[in-house]
């Protein structure tokens, strides 16, 4: 490897389905480490198993969703209710550094691959386990999908407009992009305790914990006030105009977001300084908040007249922040800023050809990440065997004959 | 995890996150504030409703377990005394417009040759480079050009952004991790670097369900579908109401939903309300070959039986069945929550100037090793300047009285 990436002679064997457990093996492998995936061809992941397909044809190598959240990975096909299935899975555990996992909880331990097993054969092992509310206790259950943690962990109770009803933010599960990002952060934490004290350890993520904090003042304002934080929608206590208003166009939207009285000035004069601007319910940021249908009313018949795209040059070359509503063509076809840095570089799939596999939003200088494409499943099932675990020819044909790599 | 690390915090409200989570992983954040205090004290809830810098919990809440000093590094004083910080720090945090620090001679270059161990992590509205970096964006105009807003609302309704702070918290969050991996990095090369984060490049990515395959591969965008999803062929329900608010629930087909949807049939039934359902084949069951009618159909039997109880008492029978179903939850039912009681992540941390013990989450995870979360209150203006100018660098009372006058600390 010529490139350094940071994480080189990282290794991480994953046994995880979906999005939150996977999401977090790309980012081991797109900066570097090894990451082993397990699966089996009765049972891959099921998000192999969900559209959209290249070409509208189903296939567990056809989808472009396995490609969000398994790049720069190698696959490995294990039937792990076979004891010898399970004895590899030890094999590989004892070859590496991190174990990730995030299937129903509880259900590792019952299969015998355990903390304490594994630790057995690896005895600085580091085990991440991560659900939605933890390994045990009254609300683990049998765990659930991106809707279930967003419920759970009170985001959705706060995605809506003032009285409103809560809303889904499309089918993207918002919690499940934020926990990977602890799931890694805790892997390079514990390496950093195991290169100073020589321990492993087991670590258990709730989607719970690191979803909520970043809910922290809502929830102080409970322990606190004793007040049960209300939706806000696109209202903010600190500025007005705060909302998206309708642009020229169907569907056509743009954010504005006024905060400061010299923001508020500069939009004015952007909108032509109008009599109304000049009304004293408008000259101050607590008359703004006490009139503020009546002002995002009248910014409305302003915007309107204009397509998003100006709408936002304009307030942006006052110094006003703005931003179109895009839709997901604007960001992969025309977002110039996309383009530019990016974001969404072209790899080539052996089975759907070339496409867009994302990158992640920050950049390294000096090592920024190498993504490779993601595995077709069981790809890497003889390198596995003969490379990592020193198998013979012969010894890796005579488990796939006996089905125990399937 | 990571004690024996110190970042400098210099953030605003999009990044003051970041250094809260470096510091609930035991790095040792120093807070560092404009003299009189940073604008983020004034950004509510207050404690008790009342207004006042040293009574934010929008303050308390993004910086527990930081130290805080004041510093103004526009003077070329104070200038030298952040330089004199950084020779022993591993992290730099910022969050000022592009080239902001270069001007100020506090640039990644000027700095890394301070200290080449250093890592300086950057959160920007739009990224350190591109057309649009020097654009300005807030939380919601984040929410806006990442495409999540325009998907989220009533069908034809005004788009929703999601909670405040919810892109400012994502972002730092991203930062965090960027942070860890240079450090990593480090500890193996000896070489600092600079980590470039971009507030909107999360939001985009963050909508990783639509960008880009939805429209690279699928070729359709997302409307706005309330609270159902669109998934394919047909609208499906997320959000179900419920006696006192809502739940979630979602069909899955094939083997991902049978276990689920054989168990709600069964409890639908013995509730009285049908034995249709008990009669699909849910193993055959898919949302590619069912009808909206049929879906229609199924959900409202759904209905029928979540009207007749709590979020709470449904969350409660559904873990019986073994149905994943969650309630909808709020604070209160975060904060009253068996489940975080039974993990022990509610934390008592003394704040002796109000004074009170405020009861707050404190726990990022369990580890089998060791202590990850709060470790002390956010700190006052200036409480630990004695700490850090005299106590490290060694300044003498008279220094520390003149730079006070002059608007320095």
């Amino acid at each position: 490897m010529d490139k350094k990436l940071p994480l080189q002679g990282v290794k991480v064997i994953e046994w995880t389905q979906s999005g939150a457990g996977p999401w977090a093996g790309r980012c081991f492998a797109d900066f570097g480490a090894e990451v082993i995936k397990i699966e089996s061809t009765k049972f891959p992941d099921f998000i192999r198993l969900s559209g959209p397909y290249k070409d509208d044809i189903p296939g567990v190598d056809r989808s472009s969703s396995f490609i969000l959240f398994n790049t720069s990975k190698k696959s490995f096909t294990l039937d792990l209710k076979n004891p010898r299935g399970k004895e590899l899975f030890k094999k590989l555990a004892s070859w590496a550094d991190i174990v990730l996992q995030n299937q129903r909880p509880g259900l590792m331990k019952s299969m015998g691959l355990g903390y304490e097993e594994l630790k057995k054969v690896k005895e600085d092992i580091i085990l991440i386990d991560v659900s939605i509310a933890g390994q045990e206790g009254p609300w683990t259950g049998t765990g659930g999908w991106g809707g279930n943690a967003m419920a759970q962990t009170g985001h959705l109770y706060l995605y809506a407009h003032p009285g409103g009803e809560p809303l889904m933010p499309g089918f993207t599960a918002t919690t499940d992009v934020i926990i990977p990002l602890y799931q890694v952060m805790a892997g390079i934490a514990a390496l950093a305790y195991r290169r100073r004290t020589g321990k492993g350890q087991h670590i258990d993520i709730a989607q719970l914990e690191p979803a909520v904090y970043s809910l922290g003042p809502g929830l102080l304002d409970y322990a606190v006030n004793k007040r049960i934080q209300q939706p806000m929608g696109n209202r903010d206590p600190r500025g007005a105009p705060h909302s998206a208003f309708r642009c020229q166009g169907e569907d056509k939207w743009c954010a504005i977001a006024v905060f400061t009285d010299e923001e508020w000035e500069s939009f004015c004069s952007v909108i032509g300084n109008p009599e109304w601007t000049k009304s004293p319910k408008f000259a101050t940021l607590s008359a703004r908040k006490e009139n503020e249908d009546e002002l995002e009313k009248l910014v409305n018949e302003w915007t309107m007249n204009y397509p998003a795209q100006e709408v936002m040059v304009m307030m942006q070359e006052a110094g006003i922040p703005a931003g179109v509503l895009q839709t997901t063509e604007d960001i992969v076809d025309y977002d110039p800023q996309v383009k530019a840095r990016e974001l969404l570089p072209i790899r080539h799939h052996p089975v759907m050809g070339d496409c867009l596999h994302a990158r992640w939003p920050f950049i390294l200088s000096k090592t920024p990440a190498e993504i490779r494409t993601t595995p077709c499943l069981g790809e890497h099932n003889r390198y596995v065997c003969t490379e990592i675990l020193g198998m013979s020819d012969e010894e890796f044909a005579e488990l796939v004959d006996s089905e125990v790599i399937s | 995890m990571l004690s024996g690390l110190r970042a400098l915090d210099l953030t605003n409200e999009m990044g003051l996150f970041c250094g809260k989570v470096l510091a609930q992983f035991g790095v040792d954040v120093i807070k560092i504030e404009r003299p009189g205090g940073d604008p983020t004290r004034y950004f509510g809830p207050f404690y008790h409703d009342i207004p006042d810098p040293e009574k934010s919990l929008y303050w308390f809440a993004y910086n527990d377990s930081k130290k805080g000093i004041t510093l103004n590094i526009e003077s070329p004083e104070g200038q030298d005394i952040f330089k004199k910080l950084v020779k022993n720090a591993d992290f730099v945090l910022e969050s000022f417009p592009v080239g902001y620090m270069d001007k100020l001679g506090l640039g990644y270059q000027e700095l890394s040759a301070i200290n080449p161990r250093l890592i300086m992590t950057s959160i920007t509205p739009f990224g350190q480079t591109g057309p649009y970096k020097d654009y300005k964006a807030t939380d919601i105009i984040a929410m806006a050009m990442g495409g999540i807003m325009l998907q989220t609302g009533e069908p034809e309704g005004l788009p929703c952004r999601l909670n405040p702070d919810h892109a400012y918290c994502l972002a730092s969050s991203n930062a965090a991790l960027a942070t860890m991996l240079a450090y990593h990095y480090r500890e193996w090369s000896g070489e600092g670097q600079h980590v470039d984060v971009s507030l909107v490049e999360c939001v985009i990515r963050e909508n990783y369900r639509e960008v880009p395959m939805s429209w690279e591969i699928g070729h359709y965008n997302v409307s706005r579908n309330g609270g159902y999803m669109y998934r394919g062929k047909v609208f499906t329900r997320n959000i179900i109401p419920c006696k006192d608010g809502h739940v979630a629930w979602s069909i899955f087909g094939g083997k991902v939903g049978a276990n689920d949807n054989r168990q709600l049939s069964n409890w639908i039934a013995d509730e009285g309300i049908t034995d249709e359902l008990k009669d699909i084949d849910w193993d055959q069951f898919s949302l590619d070959t069912t009808t909206q009618e049929d879906i229609d159909r199924i959900e409202g039997h759904i209905l029928t039986l979540t009207s007749r109880y709590t979020k709470r008492e449904l969350e409660d029978e559904a873990l019986r069945r073994g149905i994943r179903l969650s309630a909808v939850n709020n604070m209160r039912d975060l904060y009253e929550s068996e489940q975080l009681k039974f993990r022990k992540s509610l934390k008592k941390v003394k704040y002796p100037e109000i004074p009170d013990v405020i009861t707050c989450l404190g726990q990022l995870l369990i580890s089998s090793e060791t202590e990850t979360g709060v470790r002390s209150k956010a700190p006052l203006i200036g409480e630990h300047n004695k700490q850090i100018y005299e106590g490290e660098l060694g300044l003498d009372s008279k220094t520390m009285d003149s730079l006070k006058d002059r608007g320095i600390i």
